[in-house]
Order: C-alpha cells, then structure tokens, then sequence
C-alpha cells in the first residue's frame, strides 16, 4: 500500500532563498514555483479596511495586489530565508514560512477518499542550525492538524537533494544562493563535518555590478535591485584570466562593448569605455581577492568578511578552488579522488553566458573552476553545472520521499527518517 | 468597458470548450454550459460601482447562486485590487481578473445545486404542513364550542401524519446529504483520474513494485536509472 500510495502523495518543497519551488511527485519534471517572501499589510490603512483582508500575512501569487508604496516594501516585504538561515526568534520569517508551506499544500489538496495526507520531504540549507529543523517540523505538525494535509514529514539538506536529483552517490555540491555558498562532499550522506561555508553568492556579485553601474553614470538605476540583477546576468563575464581580460578590454573597447536594454522600457544601458569591468562581475564570485577589488572595498562596497553564525563559520574571501580543496581534504583521503571525480555546481550564482565571440577571454562556470583548482595542482577534475538548477532540489525531494521506507523513524542522531504526524 | 469584459469572458470559457446560454431574468451576467455543468459569471464593472449597492448585490448574488455548477466574479484589474478574493474563495466563488485576457486568481467550488434546492423543497413542504396544523389548532379554539370528538380525532391524526412526515423527511434529507456527498467525492475522484490518463496517454496500469534499474514508466524522467533510489530504500534497514 504505502509505495502505490506515495507514488500518488509524495511532496517535495524545498525552500530557497529566493523562491519556494513545491508541489507532489505527479508534477512530473517541474514544480510549482512561488517567490519565498511575504508582506504585512498596513493593518491601519484605508485599503486594508476597503479589502476586507483578515491576513496578517499575504503570500502567494495574490501578493502582488497587495502592495503599497515602494518606501514600504523595505519594511513590510519579508524574505524569510534570505541567507539560508532564519532567527529562532524572528517571528515574522516564520510566519511567512508558515503560510508559504500551507499555501503550497492547500494549492494540492486532494479528494480522493485514499487519501491520509501528503509525506512530505522539505529541504533546507546544509548550514541550517538544529533549531530551524524543529520550526519546520512544528509548522508541518500544526498544518497537519489544521487540514490533515501532511501524513509524515523529513528534512534534508539541499546539497544532498541536488546530488540525488543528479544520480550521483559521491559527489561535492556547490550551492551557490542569493547570500551564501556552500561547499559540501556527500558520499551517500552528506559529510557535514567538511563542509566548508562562503559567506558570499549572488548578492555580492549584484553589488558590485550596482557599484559598475554607478561608476557609468546610471546612478540612479543602480539603486533598482531586480534590474541591477538582470544587468550582472546580461552583461556579466566570467574572465579565464582576469588580468588578460580587462588589457584586452581596455585596448580595444569598442569590442568588448557592453550594452542592454530593458525589455517594456526606452531604457539602455550602455557601459561605454567602462565595458571592461562585464569581466570584474564573474571573476568576483569566483575569487574575490584580486587586487582590483580592493578600490571598489575603498570606495565603500561592503567586503565578504568571516562570520560565525551559531556552530558554522561563514568564509569571506576564500576562492572558491581553495573552499573545494579545504573540504575535500577534510575527507578521508581515499575517498578524495572520487569526491574530485564530481563537482556539480548547483544555484543560479552558476549560470553564467560564455559568448563564442569572447570564447578566448570568457569561460563558463565548470572550466572557471576547474582552472582554480589547476592553479592549485589538482587536474583531472570533472565539473558540472547543474541542467535546471531551479528545480534539481524539489527533484531530489522526491526521490527522496518516495524512496525511504515509511518505517523510518526520524533519527536527530542521523538526521534523517520520518517524523510520522498520523496514520 | 463592460462590453470588453463580457467578450474576454466569452473567449476565455468558450476556449475551455462552454457554449453560452441566455442567463435567467435577475440571474448572473453570463452563462454558460460545458464540461464542469453550467457556470455563472457575474461581472462587477465599472458601471456596478457607479450604481449604488448594485456592486455588493451581484457579489450577494454570486454568493448565493442557485441552480448553477461554477459561479464566478469577472472584475477588471484597478477593482481587482479592492476585491478580496480570500472572502470569495470561502464561499466558494471563483474571481476572474480582466485584463485584455483573463486570469483565473480563484478557482471556483462546485455548488451543491440540488442539495440546496432540494433541502429549500423540503423545507417549503414542511412550512406548508406546519401551517396546516396552526389553522386546525387555531379553528379549534376559535369555535368556543365543546370540542366534537371527531374534530379532536382528526386533529391527533393529522399532528401524528406531520411529525411522522417530519422524521421522514429529516431522515431522507439526512440520506440525500450523505449521498451526494459521496457522489461528489466520487466524481472528484473520477475527474482527477481522467486528467492523470489524458495528461500521460496511457491506460491506467497496476502499479509495479520500485526497482533501480526500471522504475515505472509513469514516475518522472529523474527517477530513471537512480541510484539512489536503492540506496534509499535501505535506510534504516543497513
């Protein structure tokens, strides 16, 4: 019974930090997508009365008509996963957990009378603290109650997630997010104990094409941080050599030229003599200690400092070739060689354009990295990107859910097993 | 403005395979009959805020729909954004916003249509038996006469024929209620099976037992030679 059933009833969510991908394993290949936030309405306000609402929170693809004033956003719209890791005592981030995870079970509730609630697999940052699994666990319990949508519930770290949905046993993910990236071996389980933290991603790389863009005269679009995040992804680089790069790029700017314009808008964005800086973008998440940057830390943009949240410490400004080789070296050295056999690079902090008119000077993310690792005298290594980095987590849920036997029991020793809300 | 909204709605259920039907007098805007059953649609445009109340008596209307599968608000987007659709969503209406093309915000709930018509039915029957007995009761006092033992006779059959009537009609409509409760849950069920079938083109199979090397044809791509899916399965068994 229990195979047929969750063949039909297994949920996957994984929360990330920029969207909530979720929904059951007869989605097929892709899930539901909703951005992981939430906003508070002015309770005080004519509108709120005019509504009706009753919601201290909205979430959801309804959010949209609920907003206010920009000035307002800053302070009424709540990411609550933003840098993978929630406050235990942040009310608001788990309020909005909270009605993210019901909206998206409520979104597929079923009317079969088989039907005993949804297993339910949720993966969350590998750097999440003890606590935040305890949070989540309580939310899927009081849903459960409330709706009797959840039958069992597990956790597992994303990386692992990844590494499932690649079909790959022993393996290092990278998981690079909006705030921070992680490096993590899994040789079946993932070896929390060698994993190594940055304490930058895809924020870091935005402020630096906002400070590129100031510094070409769009100062006052610098400040519009969707745009800002489309200009790194259109007109950013990965450099192969950093410094041969941008001498090529200053000596002859008019090839290197880097222009965008807005899709819906007469606005375009041209860097003009300053095109040599697209390389300063993807170099910058990859190695953030060349010398050029240090004009920019003078200048004010915030460095990648070294921070200790709860047990982990969060790197700054290691490259990423010295993170994989402080975590694979962490591992007992037998097991090196096959960690270095597969490196899948997981998170939209990846995805990067490689033009075949700069294929000399640009490179993708794989080769970026496998030339880091060079540099440091390991050759030989296989890197991936991950196809669909969007969805791989939700897809490793699946898997997951639908695989581990229900008899499980959840472990807090092993981490893993299911914590079984009702028959 | 209202003549845009109606065609968007027209184009938009006429797409999903409904005809439209001239609406009954005092009934919804639009209607229409397909493969969910009949659907009203009531629109709030413009032109129902400038008349006053007349936009919170199609929202009543809407709520209170009888005779109709589906009921549905089509609103423009600027009155969208003073529409709860939480508020509609309970009780069971649909909120369709327009603009240029329609955008499904909140799906509709299937209305119990003949459970609400049946119950009003009985209700009707009962209140015209209840009125019956008051009149006897009422005549009888009335008379100020020595009570005729056959009136008094037929007054203890009749409240013995109404308070039979009333247990049997409480307990029918009890048995009417459960069943089509199950109807329902039957025809949910049913409708969510034919989607699965038509979405994968296949008959339905019996489902195979989980094997690494190959897993069932329905299960995602992402299942197929996985490893580990048998690494997993032995958790807690190694």
């Amino acid at each position: 019974m229990s195979e047929a059933y969750k063949r039909k009833y297994t949920f996957g969510e994984d929360y990330g930090t920029s969207d909530y991908k979720f929904g059951p394993i007869t989605l097929g290949e892709r899930p539901e997508v909703i951005e992981n936030r939430g906003y508070f309405p002015d309770t005080s306000s004519i509108m709120y009365r005019l509504m009706g609402t009753a919601k201290e929170v909205v979430v959801g693809r309804d959010l949209a008509l609920y907003l206010g004033s920009r000035e307002e956003l800053a302070s009424r719209m709540v990411y609550p996963m933003r840098n993978g890791i929630v406050g235990k005592d942040d009310e608001k981030a788990w309020k909005v957990i909270y009605e993210i995870t019901k909206y998206g079970l409520e979104m597929f509730r079923r009317s079969e009378a088989e039907f005993k609630g949804f297993y339910v697999c949720a993966a969350l940052s590998a750097i999440a603290p003890r606590y935040m699994y305890e949070k989540i666990f309580d939310i899927h319990v009081r849903i459960a109650e409330e709706t009797g949508l959840v039958k069992a519930v597990t956790i597992i770290p994303q990386p692992l997630a990844v590494a499932i949905a690649h079909k790959v046993p022993t393996c290092v993910v990278i998981e690079s997010g909006h705030g921070n990236t992680q490096v993590c071996p899994i040789s079946r389980y993932p070896i929390k104990t060698a994993m190594v933290v940055l304490n930058r991603g895809g924020s870091d790389a935005d402020m630096l094409t906002s400070q590129i863009l100031y510094d070409a005269g769009y100062g006052d679009l610098a400040k519009e941080e969707a745009l800002v995040r489309k200009v790194k992804e259109e007109l950013g680089l990965i450099p192969r050599n950093l410094d041969e790069a941008v001498r090529r790029a200053k000596s002859d700017p008019e090839s290197f030229r880097a222009r965008y314009r807005v899709p819906g808008t007469r606005i375009e964005i041209d860097l003009g003599k300053e095109s040599w800086a697209r390389f300063l973008i993807g170099e910058y998440v990859f190695n953030p200690k060349h010398e050029i940057f240090e004009s920019y830390f003078k200048r004010g943009m915030p460095k990648p400092k070294d921070v200790k949240v709860g047990d982990v410490l969060f790197r700054g400004m290691l490259d990423l070739g010295e993170a994989v080789l402080e975590a694979v070296e962490k591992c007992p050295v037998e097991l090196q060689p096959y960690l270095y056999g597969k490196i899948l690079l997981s998170g939209g902090n990846f995805h990067w354009k490689a033009p075949q008119q700069y294929r000399e000077l640009a490179v993708d993310s794989a080769t970026k990295l496998k030339l880091l690792l060079s540099e440091k005298g390991i050759e030989g290594v296989s890197v991936d990107v991950a196809p669909e980095p969007k969805f791989s987590v939700w897809r490793g849920c699946i898997i997951y859910g639908y695989a581990v036997p229900e008899d499980y029991s959840w472990s807090w020793d092993r981490m893993e097993g299911w914590l079984r809300i009702h028959d | 403005m209202t003549r845009a909204i109606a065609e968007a709605v027209r184009r938009y259920f006429q797409l999903k395979g409904y005809v439209e039907e001239p609406p009954p007098p005092q009934g919804p805007s639009l209607s229409f009959k397909g493969p969910s059953g009949r659907v009203a649609v009531y629109l709030i445009d413009e032109e129902a805020l400038k008349a006053r109340g007349e936009a919170l008596r199609r929202l009543l209307r809407a709520s209170s729909t009888d005779g109709y599968d589906l009921a549905y608000v089509a609103v423009s987007k600027p009155i969208a954004t003073v529409v709860d659709a939480s508020i509609l969503h309970e009780v069971g209406v649909g909120m369709l916003i327009v603009d240029g093309q329609v955008l499904e915000a909140t799906p509709a709930k299937r209305r119990m249509t003949l459970n609400l018509r049946g119950l009003e039915e009985l209700r009707r029957q009962l209140s015209a038996l209840e009125e019956k007995v008051r009149r006897l009761e009422t005549g009888h006092e009335t008379l100020a006469k020595p009570v005729d033992e056959e009136l008094a006779f037929r007054v203890n059959r009749l409240e013995g024929e109404v308070a039979e009537l009333r247990a049997n009609l409480e307990d029918g409509l009890r048995r009417l209620l459960s069943s089509l409760t199950s109807i329902l849950d039957k025809i949910a069920s049913l409708e969510s099976m034919l989607s699965e079938m038509r979405r994968e083109h296949k008959p339905m199979v019996e489902a195979t037992p989980l094997r690494e090397e190959a897993p069932p044809s329905e299960l995602p791509s992402f299942f197929k030679d996985n490893p580990w899916l048998r690494i997993l399965s032995t958790r807690g068994r190694e």
